[in-house]
Order: structure tokens, then sequence, then C-alpha cells
């Protein structure tokens, strides 16, 4: 791997490894500005009988010489690079993986509702699952609290708590237990120690630990009780992850010796080109990647980026893991017929089993994207709990929302793929939806950090699937009043007008792609949509693959408890918007 | 544009070879090339046991940097229950004395905390399948290679064992019914097509089977797969599957034979849970044989002709042999373009699956 500039006008190609699938995607000049020009998808061959990730990566790049026409492997399967005179091979390649397992980590802290609830957030920030958490309230005798620990040999011992210049020791009592376990699991699985409590503890911490075990000082992720810091420990398991993690993966070594752009794990690459759009657009902008063995959402300002991952919950190996945050009742509510919870867990468990399957009825797509939306809604859950500790229970306004994951990119329709958005992200305002069909935006953000013009191009190219715009007021009035009237004209309809916008509708107005819209909002005088009560205002939208989606179910949107007029009112839903 | 699906090796006759793993470094027992016996044992190590702390300091009421001096013993040394390790003098003359709650070692003295581990125990781990020793890795695990029957499953209960063959059922969708598993549990794997309830596992236990095979178990049994001491191995899914037709053939045809399961779940590892049928030498003559083998890293392409089963969508269960490949995706019901191939069923039907459905018999 090398940090040498990058020259203009090179060929990339760039793999992202995944759980289940390896996407490889290549972008080259076409006649003066970057182009994507292939993707192909192979199954990832991490697991036995291969154990080793090149085999996917190998496949996948035959595939896109199969569909181009063009050699980039030689007869021993190594890249050809660079590109030769006849046009074979690759002047860059670059990967992003999400195949190594997350971090198992273990938290110790003084009190759940502040140092455990910080290193949560903190694990939201990389690819780590908590296993288990201990705190000075647990009772249970010291040669116990080593034993759990032990049974669990965790990845990571993620010790937090005191504030910055207090006086409170007591942590120090709980390292020694944690030190005790790591030197039992000492030619096992040793974990690693982070420390990012008080400061002014940190030789004691030291010397706890003693010589032989290595631990890592993280600045204090609650410096005082009001404020949380959670920028340096995050960067600290994320790099812990790249290396104890990514280097358990059969074949890293060979995939980081074909690197020339230095390998990044995929929710940082995607939160790089999350980012790049907010800065472009000098706008907030989401991002949400429904994976098979991770779920991602981010926001992005110019300012600032938040990440939010969710390793133990995914479409794949980990979908029955949401019966730990659901309720089987919770997931078919979603589903317009009559489903069991048997069905449920039946169906969670087999996809669990066969993660690799895809569905092929109405009956078992509708059951997949239930369950999308149970995943994505338990993760905003999260999400929001800890980047505003408690404070908000929606995300603030944003202008663009960017999706990807098979389960989103898969959908049968693609007003399916906005519903399930909606209903389980229930965003509120008007913002536009893009979806990463091409499986291209992870590449795009690895790529974007070191050769940005080949990202603004290749989007310019129209590399995404833009699905339209979301009208999303957050009402909650009686259901049938009226909320607001929408007046919309463009070349092909011409002054529509929906004057009658009322609570609980939900309406698609198709506005093809490549065509532009005005769209004219009169709310109520009791409604706000971001501009005071009443206040309305016109907007300049663009068309796409399903065109102008009017929300008026409201926030928080609710859902009859009574069987029947449930299915009622969800199948209604499904009829109005063509899902 | 080869695609490589999802392999489950049912197979007559095979060469497998298994690895077998301490679960920390510990002594090999075999040599290259010996010859081993189903309970042979392959490796020992040494099994961490329970400990206790003592907060020496806080009883003793002294800086933790000052309990050493006051321990009878050093680190490492052995300690038998009632030993006095620690002696005080007090004021009014007479020692406090501490003494071990158990048998075992005086393992560390830690932040003026003593801490004892009970005498650790031996892990023998053995062979499980009769064969030959292919390969040794020191102190960590040693490679096993027999021939015989293998079925992959997907679903184990993590316990290993063998035992004999038993069938429980007639037909690959029969639910196995409690007198049967009552009748016939002592010393035998017992197979069955479905579970919906707890009974039958219970009963089994009671009555010393050595292990169950199924097709498929309800959703709400499979947190209490664990507790039951023998092992369990599900072939095909959750919920309302009948065991796949070569496994339940190979299992009949195997009845009576010894059999070693190993229930290893594929949530918590990287192998398939399996179910192993050593053949003699008679019965491999009769056989075509095949190569099982998960470390030579090699996996096979899906091509015309072979045999699959439809692994979710209307055909589920179904078994039938490829007759086209598609290289371009091709749209289906609903309305989703996926690459895939044609399979003839078995009754003659030939329907356009998804590659990703199909799972390759070999």
């Amino acid at each position: 791997m090398t940090n040498e500039q990058l020259p203009e006008q090179a060929s990339f190609l760039v793999a992202d490894c995944g759980s289940m699938n390896t996407r490889v995607v290549l972008f080259d000049v076409v006649e003066g500005v970057y182009r994507f020009i292939a993707g192909a998808n192979a199954p990832t061959t991490k697991e036995p009988p291969w154990s080793n990730i090149m085999k996917g990566i190998q496949h996948a790049i035959t595939r896109i010489s199969d569909i181009t026409g063009r050699p980039l492997l030689d007869e021993h399967g190594q890249l050809i690079t660079p590109v030769k005179s006849n046009g074979a091979g690759i002047d860059q390649f670059g990967a992003t993986v999400s195949a190594a397992p997350a971090l198992k980590c273990l938290l110790i802290g003084l009190v759940e509702s502040i140092s455990v609830d910080s290193s949560r957030a903190t694990m939201l920030n990389t690819l780590a699952d908590e296993v288990d958490f201990i705190t000075l309230l647990n009772d249970d005798p010291d040669e116990e609290l080593i034993q759990r620990i032990v049974d669990l040999s965790p990845d990571i011992i993620f010790i937090a708590g005191g504030t910055e210049h207090g006086a409170d020791y007591r942590v120090l009592k709980m390292a020694e237990i944690a030190s005790l376990a790591t030197h039992m699991l000492a030619g096992i699985n040793q974990p690693q120690i982070i420390y990012a409590g008080n400061s002014q503890l940190q030789p004691d911490i030291k010397d706890i630990f003693g010589a032989e075990v290595a631990v890592t000082f993280a600045d204090n992720i609650r410096p005082t009780l009001n404020r949380e810091e959670l920028a340096d420990a995050s960067r600290h398991l994320t790099e812990i992850y790249n290396k104890r993690q990514l280097g358990r993966v059969g074949g890293i070594k060979d995939l980081n010796g074909w690197c020339r752009i230095p390998m990044q794990d995929t929710p940082t690459a995607f939160s790089k080109i999350v980012q790049y759009f907010a800065a472009q657009e000098n706008s907030h902008v989401m991002g949400v990647d429904l994976g098979s063995e991770s779920v991602t959402i981010i926001q992005a300002s110019p300012e600032k980026l938040r990440l939010g991952i969710r390793s133990d919950l995914g479409v794949g190996r980990p979908i029955k893991n949401i019966l730990n945050h659901a309720t089987p009742y919770e997931i078919r509510k979603w589903i317009p017929a009559k489903v069991t919870d048997t069905d449920v867990r039946d169906f969670l468990y087999n996809k669990s089993l066969r993660p690799q399957t895809v569905p092929t009825t109405e009956e078992s797509m509708q059951m997949e994207q239930a369950c999308a939306r149970a995943i994505l809604n338990e993760t905003r859950q999260s999400v929001l709990k800890h980047w505003y500790q408690n404070k908000k229970t929606s995300f603030p306004p944003f202008s663009r929302l960017l999706a990807r994951g098979s389960a989103l990119t898969n959908a049968s329709r693609p007003v399916q793929t906005i519903l399930m958005l909606l209903d389980a992200l229930q965003p509120q305002g008007l913002f536009s939806v893009s979806l990463d069909t091409h499986g291209v935006l992870p590449a795009l953000g690895l790529i974007s950090q070191r050769q940005p013009l080949l990202a603004v191009q290749a989007l310019e190219g129209g590399v995404l699937t833009d699905l339209g715009w979301v009208l999303a007021p957050a009402t909650n009035l009686p259901p049938g009043e009226k909320i607001m009237s929408v007046k919309i004209t463009t070349a092909s309809i011409r002054d529509l007008d929906l004057d009658n916008v009322t609570q609980g509708s939900i309406e698609v107005i198709p506005i093809p792609p490549g065509q532009e819209a005005t769209i004219d909002i009169q709310p109520v005088s009791s409604v706000d949509i971001g501009f005071g009560s009443g206040k309305g205002k016109k907007f300049r939208i663009q068309g796409g693959a399903v065109g102008l989606v009017i929300d008026g179910r409201g926030r928080p949107l609710n859902l009859p408890t009574d069987e029947e007029k449930r299915h009622e009112i969800i199948s209604q839903w499904f009829w109005d918007t063509g899902a | 544009m080869a695609y490589f699906p999802q392999i489950t090796y049912i197979s007559k006759l095979a060469t497998i070879r298994r690895e077998r793993i301490l679960p920390r470094k510990g002594e090999i027992t075999v040599r290259m090339g010996q010859s081993v016996s189903i309970v042979q044992i392959l490796a020992r190590s040494m099994q961490e046991t329970g400990f206790q702390m003592f907060r020496a300091s806080e009883w003793l009421g002294i800086p933790p940097q000052d309990v050493a001096q006051y321990v009878l013993l050093s680190e490492g040394e052995m300690v038998r229950r009632g030993m006095p390790l620690i002696t005080k003098p007090t004021l009014i003359g007479r020692d406090r004395t501490y003494v071990s709650p158990i048998d075992g070692t005086l393992h560390q003295i830690r932040h003026g905390s003593l801490i004892l581990q009970e005498s650790p125990k031996v892990f023998e781990l053995r062979s499980m399948i009769p064969g030959y020793i292919t390969k040794i890795i020191p102190q960590r695990s040693v490679v096993v290679e027999t021939k015989g029957s293998i079925i992959q499953a997907i679903l184990g209960s993590s316990a290993e064992g063998y035992g004999k063959i038993k069938m429980g059922v007639t037909a690959p969708d029969e639910a196995l019914k409690p007198d049967v598993v009552e009748q016939s549990a002592i010393g035998n794997i017992i197979v069955g097509g479905y579970a919906a309830d707890i009974t039958p596992f219970e009963l089994a236990e009671e009555k010393g089977a050595r292990g169950l095979i199924l097709g498929a178990i309800s959703a709400e049994l499979l947190d209490q797969l664990h507790k039951f001491t023998y092992p369990i191995i599900i072939t095909d899914g959750i919920g309302n599957w009948p065991m796949s037709k070569p496994a339940f053939e190979l299992l009949q045809e195997s009845e009576g034979q010894e059999a070693s399961l190993f229930g290893q779940t594929p949530w918590s590892g990287n192998y398939r849970p399996e179910i192993i049928i050593p053949q003699t030498a008679a019965a491999q003559k009769q056989s075509k044989e095949t190569m099982v083998d998960p470390l030579s890293g090699e996996g096979a392409a899906l091509t015309v002709g072979e045999h699959v089963r439809i692994i979710r969508g209307e055909h589920l269960g179904a078994m039938g042999e490829v007759v086209n490949l598609y290289t371009q995706p091709r749209t289906i019901g609903i309305g989703l373009r996926l690459p895939g191939a044609d399979i003839k069923l078995e009754n003659g039907d030939l329907v356009f699956v998804p590659y990703t459905n199909l799972d390759l018999i070999m």
C-alpha cells in the first residue's frame, strides 16, 4: 500500500468486500471525463471451502472483464497494472471491507446511564458490538465477574468512568477485575484494553494491567457530566478493528498488496461520500446502508459528521437478532396480509441460516421488507438516543437521503424502497431520495479522499438512481383533517392542484426522471413545514423513478392496534402508493 | 461466467478430512500416519477451572503493597483446602490467619488480593471418527482423514457424539413421535422428519439417546437445544421443511451403522454441522467416491447436469437438475431481475431459480 500522489486521469477499480457479497466497480475516463464503466457482484469467499476473500474479488473482476471485454487479471489471477497499450489492466486499485467480524466489546463503567451509555455511543462509530457491561452497581462476587469476562472472551475491554480531574477512584477496582480476567485469557484470546476515563488515573490503570498487557489510552469520553467527547476513543477503536479484525480475514494481506489507495472499512468510506454531498450542497444529508451484517445511519452537514453503526443487526446472518429488540408483532404489523408470529420467527431463522437467498414471491418480499423496517427503526432509535442523549425522537430535517444495501436496492418497485425508508426512519421535511443501485458509493467515498474529480464527474454522469422527492410534514392532527394544499407544475402535468392533503394520507405524483417541477406548498395555520406555522413556500424539484411522495401520515407514525383496521390501513398505503 | 453457489455435501462415499482443534495450546498425542479409532485421544490441554479472589488488604486493613509480607506462599505454589495462606500477628497476641478454601494453586498476588485457582482439569480431544492422521499443527490441531458417507446440515446444538443410526420415521416430513423415541432411544441416534415440541428431546435425554437428527424444528425450540447433553443436528431448516430426500435416503440406507455427529452451529464458527458415517472397505468398493475437504480451499462452479435443491420460494425443498445457466439477469414474477438457472424438477416441471436460492448437492 502506498500513499503516493495519484496521477490525473487514471482508471480505478474498487472492490467492496461485504460479509455476503463482493462488489467490484470500474471507473475510467471517457471523452475527457470520469465515468462509471461497469460493476459486478460475486459471493464473498471468506468462509470455507475458500477461506480467502481474494477468490470472490477475482470472480467479480472476471465478470467485469466479461462485460467490458477488457482483461483485468493475468493468467495467475493477478491484477494487470498499470494499463497496457492494448487497454488491458487498471491504473489504481482500492478496497473497502466490511467482511471482518465486529469487535466484541465488554464495557466497564461506573454508572450505566453515564459512562456505559457514552461507551455505547462510542461503539456506534465503528464495527463493534457490546457483549456485556459491568458497573459499580453490579453486586456479583468478584470471581463471578472474572469468570464472566473469561467466558465472554471479548476482543476489547472498554473502560470508562469518572469526570476529568474528578476524584472517583472506584473505576480502579473494576479495572483490577478486568486485569485478572485479561491475564486468565492470555494464550487464548487476550483482549485489548481501551481506557477512556478520567485521564488522571492513567498511571494507575497502566500499573494495574502491568507490562504484559497493552493498554490504549484515549481521551475521556465523558470529561464532564454534560459533555461527551467520543472522537479519540472512536478513532482508536477503528484502528484496532482494522488491525485485529481485518487481519483475521483470509486473503487480506494479498488484497492489501493490490491496493494503491489505503484500504478502509465500508461505513467510513460511505460516510466520506455522504459528507462530500453535504459539503457540495451546503446542507444536511442523511445516508443509510442496510447491509447484510451491519446497518449504518450517517448524518452529515458541512461542519459535522455523525456515524451510527449497528453491527449486531443486518438483513443477513444477524437478521434473527431483531427479535432481541422487536416482537414478531412489531415486524408483521407492516405486512398487508395475515401472518403469524411463528411465520415471522421461522422466516428470520431460515434467512439467518441462508442469508444469501432472495425473495421470489410477494409474501416473501413483504416479510423481508417488514424485517428491514424493524431493523432500520431499531437502528434509528439507538442512534437518536446516543446522538442527542434522549433529547430528540426524530432526525432534524435534511435535503437528501442516500440509501444503499440490497434490501433497499432490490425492491420489486422503487416506491417500495421509499415506503420502507419513510416507515422506518420517519423523516420529516422536504428531501430527495437517491439509491445506490450500482453499489458505487463506498468506492466513490474512498476515491474522493484522493481524487475528488472522479467523484464529481461520476456523480454528474448519473451513477445514482434518483427516486424523487418526499414531502413529509411532522403533523399530528386528527385523521382526515386538512394539513396543506400543494400545487405542482411540470411540463407533463400542468398545475396539478392538491388543495386538500389530509392527515393520514399518502400519495405519489409521478414526475419522470429528467423533468423538473415546481411545488407550491401552503400549510394550514396550525402546521409548520419548516418556515413557521401556516407559512408556505415554492420549491423546484427534480423527477425520479417514483416522483413526488406526499406523506401526510404525520409523525410519529402510529398504526392501529386492531388487526383488521391495521390491515386495512397498511393495504390502503400500499394501494395509494403503488407499493 | 462461473457462479459459485452454496454447496451441501450429501455423499455416499467420500474422502473426508476433519481438523480437530484444541481449545487452547496443549500436547498432541498422536503421530503422522497413525491409525486412530473413534474414541482415540488425539491431544490434551489443561482446561481453566474456577478461581477465587480474596481481597487481603481490605481483610487485613493494610495498604495493598504491604500484603505480600504476610503471605506464606509464593505465586504458582500448590495449595490445599484448609492450608494457612496469610498470617498476621495482632495486638492481642493471637495471629489472624486466612486459610485456603480450595485445592489448587496460588495464581497471583495482585493489588492486595490473592487469586487462587482451582486445580486444572485435563481436556481430552477425541477423534470422533476412525481414520488416519494426515496433518499435525504442534500444540494446536490434528487433521484426521477417513472414508465414509457425509451429510452436511444447517444447524447443530454445539455438542458432538457418536452412536448407531435408528430411523424414527418412514417419511422425510413425518413428525418424530414421543413413543418412538421412548422405544428406540437407548444408545442410538434417532432420525425424525420434524419436531414441533420439546417432548421428543426430553425423552431422548431421559432414555439415553446418543443423538437426534431432524429435518426441521419449530423456531420456538431453538433456544432450548443447548441444554441437552447429546448432539442434535437439523439438516434443512426452521419451520415446515421436510428433510431433503438424498439425506433421508442415505440415513435410511445407513440404519444400524455407527455415525459421528458434529453439531457445531453455523452462527458461531465457519464449519457446518455434519453427520459422518464411516464405511467399511466392502462398502467403499461398491460406491463412487467424491472428495470432501473443507480445508482444500476450492469451491465448485455450478454446471449443467448438476443436482441442486431449491432453498427458498415457491418450490422450497424441491430437488432438480440444472439444465440451463443464464449469464444475464432474468425478470422473475415479482419484478426483480436476477441471474439464475433453469432447473428441471423431479416431477418434470422446468422452473427458473435465482442462483442465490440454489444449494448445490454434491
